[in-house]
């Protein structure tokens, strides 16, 4: 299986305070990865460091095989990025840029020019500093989407993005990925949007990568547990072998969150009541800043 | 092709298994004929703005039980016979899926009675009128 992505003890520092603190990833071919945290977490320094947009402070990064740093331009343009502001130039023209993206990209969809104005909304003769921010936005993914790349990247691309924008996203996201050999890395805070897109879950929290694994892992692994403040009690120790993430323990019934429930040993769960979570649960369950809420 | 599944991203189950129960009820309800061909993987990923992987999951389950039947090429089809599995199989799923009932239902504290209205108003939910009755 070929890797698009790649980081290996990965930091990046601004003077005292770590963005990014020693990540390592490998991202398969194929795989539509949503990346998770809390504001700040890093991860829209990780993904301009894998884009080669930033430079890193310590560690290695690749894309598609090639250095990020020194990324050639072939490899440069089998991936897409959209940032979560606006990076087009604003002097152009829609169309002009549209034109310009035609010569440069060799995969480029022209038959997906006419959905720039028809689908997307955004009219082909306003300069691109013209249009509204929703505009930009919608703008710049139809243009990412029309690049066909191998590799696609979004930051935040919910945001911004009217209900009707979004639905038409998920469309076009879900086409893109009929393509096994094409991959998609998207940061985001809809956790619906994960749901439905995401092949694979990447959390990260405070700089670090905390959890990288399959949707469908996450989902069966995480368990609520309810139970007996008693027996609580008794099989503490049992339960920490699936490690805690979560723990309320009240006068009679004590509720706690296991990451891995398949750790647990048999009769651990015998006397509980377990439940699954919804994703959201999950994501604020494995995030340290999570107390707040 | 719009074959109209409901389905509800962050419900806590995963949305493949919702696909198949969708399918499966829309069947029951008669939405769904037999013979009749599903909505390409592809399709329905796109309609439900969706992984194409999340249905492809959702019809290899469907095919394990064997409701759904692959023609090469040609895409996915609603069973036709009226009984998909054999006598054996069947009587064995609907006694696995009684039993975990039953012990799901009992460590929660229902009752015999009430775990059997609790069967009987979903089955009314999914059958038509006349045969619910009968």
């Amino acid at each position: 299986m070929k890797t698009v992505l790649q980081s290996n003890g990965l930091e990046r520092r601004f003077g005292d305070k770590t963005a990014v603190d020693r990540v390592d990833w490998q991202l398969p071919q194929g795989t539509a990865c949503a990346l998770l945290g809390p504001n700040g977490a890093g991860k829209s320094t990780l993904l301009r460091m894998l884009l080669g947009l930033t430079p890193v402070s310590a560690g290695e990064c690749r894309l598609l095989g090639a250095s990020s740093w020194t990324l050639p331009p072939e490899t440069r343009a089998r991936v897409a990025f959209v940032a979560e502001q606006n990076l087009l130039p604003s002097w152009m023209r829609v169309s002009e840029l549209m034109h310009f993206h035609r010569r440069l990209y060799p995969n480029w969809r022209q038959d997906r020019e006419k959905e720039i104005q028809t689908l997307w909304e955004v009219p082909l003769e306003s300069k691109v500093g013209q249009l509204s921010k929703g505009q930009q936005r919608r703008f710049a993914l139809a243009l990412a989407l029309a690049q066909d790349p191998e590799l696609l990247i979004l930051d935040e691309p919910g945001s911004g993005l009217d209900v009707a924008a979004r639905r038409l996203l998920l469309k076009q996201l879900a086409d893109f990925l009929s393509d096994p050999n094409r991959s998609l890395v998207f940061s985001t805070h809809i956790v619906t949007d994960v749901e439905r897109i995401a092949s694979h879950v990447a959390v990260m929290d405070q700089g670090t990568l905390v959890a990288f694994e399959p949707l469908e892992t996450l989902q069966e692994q995480i368990r609520r547990l309810r139970m007996p403040t008693e027996l609580w009690k008794q099989n503490k120790s049992q339960f920490e072998q699936g490690e805690i993430l979560k723990l309320d323990v009240g006068d009679l019934a004590t509720t706690v969150v296991i990451r891995n429930v398949t750790k647990l040993p048999q009769e651990a769960l015998s006397a509980t009541e377990s439940f699954s979570l919804p994703l959201e649960d999950i994501f604020l369950a494995m995030v340290r800043g999570s107390e707040r809420a | 092709m719009n074959i109209q599944l409901h389905i509800n991203p962050n419900s806590g189950t995963p949305l493949y298994r919702q696909i198949a129960d969708e399918v499966k009820s829309a069947f029951l309800r008669g939405y769904l004929k037999p013979g009749q061909k599903l909505p390409s993987v592809r399709e329905l990923a796109s309609q439900l703005g969706i992984n194409p992987t999340t249905v492809v999951k959702a019809y290899d389950l469907l095919a394990n039980e064997r409701l759904l039947i692959r023609r090469q090429g040609k895409g996915a089809f609603v069973a036709d016979g009226q009984q998909p599995l054999l006598p054996g199989e069947r009587q064995e799923q609907v006694q696995e899926l009684a039993h975990r009932l039953a012990i799901e239902a009992l460590r929660l504290g229902f009752g015999p009675q009430e775990i059997l209205a609790e069967v009987q108003s979903e089955i009314q939910k999914l059958l038509p009128k006349k045969e619910s009755e009968s």
